[in-house]
């Protein structure tokens, strides 16, 4: 019954009586988790500061749900959620990774095994934040540029912009193993 | 307007963002320029390897966990849980273990009622037919007081010594019909998976990883309906086996493997990788009661098609994989009596009740056996399996349905 039901029907229904409240944030947990997931995980880079921000977040949209009735863009509130808690954490820590320092784990994880995944993954921790959002926003959870615009609160352009520099940056650290792969 | 390199602009049309308009102007300039070419290929291989990044798609079950506990709400699927997770890996081996074990002590109990019947029936016999002499002499002497049969030890002693060993060789045909529409699945790439998207365009296709799709078993949806699917393989597979007899005229233990030779086979993945190469091998042990009733346990790895419905990076996809997987569980062999007005044809059908890796497993098979020789014997039959098994805490069902044909030797 629920699965049928509309992002906007089940997060009014998340208002009501504790069943369907959970019924109704379960089936928007399961529609949107994996995309919450990829935005804190590949833009905070760190796993477990990325699965307390998840974790944050969903706690944060639950609430909300109780307050307002609402909801017109589930995924891009969703988001917004995620995105201003991945950036307090931002705050509290300090960038210090460097170009120089730039290098892929000995040690990758199974899910990893695809070279350039794993060289994507590690290089994205060196591009900055906000370039590196932009990209996440694009290419792990699909989102137009006028989307990221509105989730970020900036401009078409410097939407554009930062994107632009995050594939420049991207291809300049994954210049050499690209080149490989088109030779191949 | 701004004014975009033509990189900038590659970006844009890889992203969809970019205007018809300026499309033709980025084409010829593609046209003319081999390293935004190379850009392409760049972009679109980033592209590619992001839509695996499994890890970064796919919420694990402690964090589900950690979300739900902390709203003071329980978690939605059962593999929610670390521990629960752990517990729906070792489900299979329960379901293969359950199998196992009902099937040897039915056997084990059934064996010993059957021989205890059959005991007191030859006894009983041969009690009529003294009986009967003796009213025949009318003696004053009976010819014999009492039945005189060996002890059951004795005849138990002697069964086991007179075993004799049967040789089989079956084949099974399965036509193919499920991939049919998506045949192209097999030829996207190297996982041999395919899942579509509902509500997209055929072009739009989405390709999950065989890492993704493994194990299909619950993980974090909840969906209201079932989606069975009739599932048939164009794979042709072998069987070879064997059995001991004795000279009851029946064997009365037997042994199979079957899957050994395979004519063709269509691709598949496991659930659990590491012996593809036993992918189609199944090996089962069984107990003759009398001629016309046998059980057995039946232990294999077999492919089945697998299709289902699921939640993937926010969008319900359709999944369809062939995976091979191990099963396990007691199987019931009956047989009629020999049609002496058919050249000694004997029909025989079968079932299987058991598990597999993922889920119960049920096949039912019906044929009729030819003796050419005492020792050869020509089977054909009609094989029909049901697997049941969950997705995302939904309940899927898959069939098979093929002929089945062998040849069965006692030496």
């Amino acid at each position: 019954m629920y699965s049928e039901m509309s992002d906007e029907e089940l997060f009014q229904r998340m208002g009501g009586r504790k069943g369907e409240a959970e019924a109704c944030f379960t089936e928007l947990y399961a529609r949107h988790a994996p995309r919450v997931n990829a935005y804190c995980r590949r833009f905070l880079g760190d796993k477990t500061i990325a699965q307390d921000a998840f974790q944050e977040t969903f706690t944060r949209f639950f609430r909300t749900a109780s307050q307002e009735r609402s909801m017109t863009n589930t995924p891009a509130f969703l988001l917004r959620i995620a995105r201003n808690v991945c950036l307090n954490i931002k705050r509290g820590e300090k960038q210090t990774v460097e170009i120089e320092d730039f290098h892929v784990p000995s040690e990758a994880p199974e899910h990893e095994k695809n070279e350039l995944l794993k060289l994507i993954t590690s290089a994205l921790e060196l591009v900055p934040v906000d370039y590196r959002e932009a990209f996440v926003l694009r290419e792990y959870d699909g989102l137009s540029y006028q989307e990221i615009a509105d989730v970020t609160d900036s401009s078409m352009s410097t939407v554009k912009i930062r994107i632009f520099r995050a594939k420049e940056k991207l291809r300049q650290i994954l210049a050499t193993y690209l080149e490989d792969l088109n030779k191949v | 307007m701004q004014d975009f390199t033509p990189s900038e602009q590659l970006i844009q049309f890889l992203d969809g963002e970019l205007p018809i308009e300026q499309e033709q102007n980025l084409f010829d300039e593609m046209a003319l320029n081999p390293d935004l070419r190379s850009e392409m290929r760049d972009g679109l291989a980033v592209r590619s390897a992001i839509a695996k990044d499994v890890e970064a798609f796919t919420p694990t079950p402690d964090q589900t966990r950690a979300v739900f506990a902390g709203l003071g709400l329980s978690p939605p699927y059962a593999g929610s849980s670390g521990n629960n997770r752990a517990y729906a890996k070792y489900l299979s081996l329960v379901w293969l273990f359950l199998g196992l074990s009902i099937g040897s002590g039915l056997a084990s109990w059934l064996s010993k009622d059957s021989f205890e019947r059959q005991y007191a029936a030859l006894k009983n016999k041969m009690q009529i037919t003294i009986d009967g002499l003796n009213d025949k002499l009318n003696s004053s002497k009976p010819v014999m007081s009492s039945v005189e049969v060996p002890n059951k030890d004795e005849i138990l002693t002697n069964t086991k010594e007179k075993v004799r060993t049967v040789i089989v060789y079956r084949d099974r045909i399965v036509p193919m019909m499920n991939f049919d529409d998506h045949s192209d699945a097999y030829e996207m790439n190297n996982y041999d998976v395919m899942a579509k998207q509902n509500n997209v365009s055929e072009s739009d296709q989405h390709i999950i990883s065989a890492a993704e799709l493994q194990t299909p078993v619950a993980f974090n949806h909840t969906m209201p309906f079932n989606s069975p699917s009739i599932s048939l393989s164009n794979s042709v597979q072998g069987f070879i086996g064997l059995s001991w007899s004795n000279n009851v005229g029946y064997p009365r233990f037997w042994t199979q493997v079957r899957g050994i030779g395979t004519l063709s086979q269509v691709p598949n993945i496991s659930i659990n990788s590491g012996i593809e190469e036993l992918s189609n091998l199944n090996v089962s042990v069984g107990y003759s009661f009398n001629e016309n009733f046998a059980a057995g346990i039946e232990l294999g790895r077999e492919p089945f098609m697998l299709r289902y419905n699921g939640i993937a990076k926010g969008r319900r996809t359709l999944y369809e994989q062939q995976s091979s997987m191990l099963l396990g569980g007691i199987v019931f062999q009956g047989k009629l009596s020999p049609l002496e007005s058919l050249y000694n044809v004997q029909p025989v059908s079968s079932m299987f009740l058991g598990g597999s890796e993922i889920g119960p497993l049920a096949r039912f098979s019906t044929g009729l056996q030819y003796p050419i020789t005492q020792t050869i014997t020509l089977y054909g039959g009609l094989e029909y399996s049901l697997l049941q098994f969950q997705f995302q805490s939904n309940s899927f069902l898959t069939q098979k349905l093929g002929f089945t044909y062998g040849m069965q030797i006692n030496l």
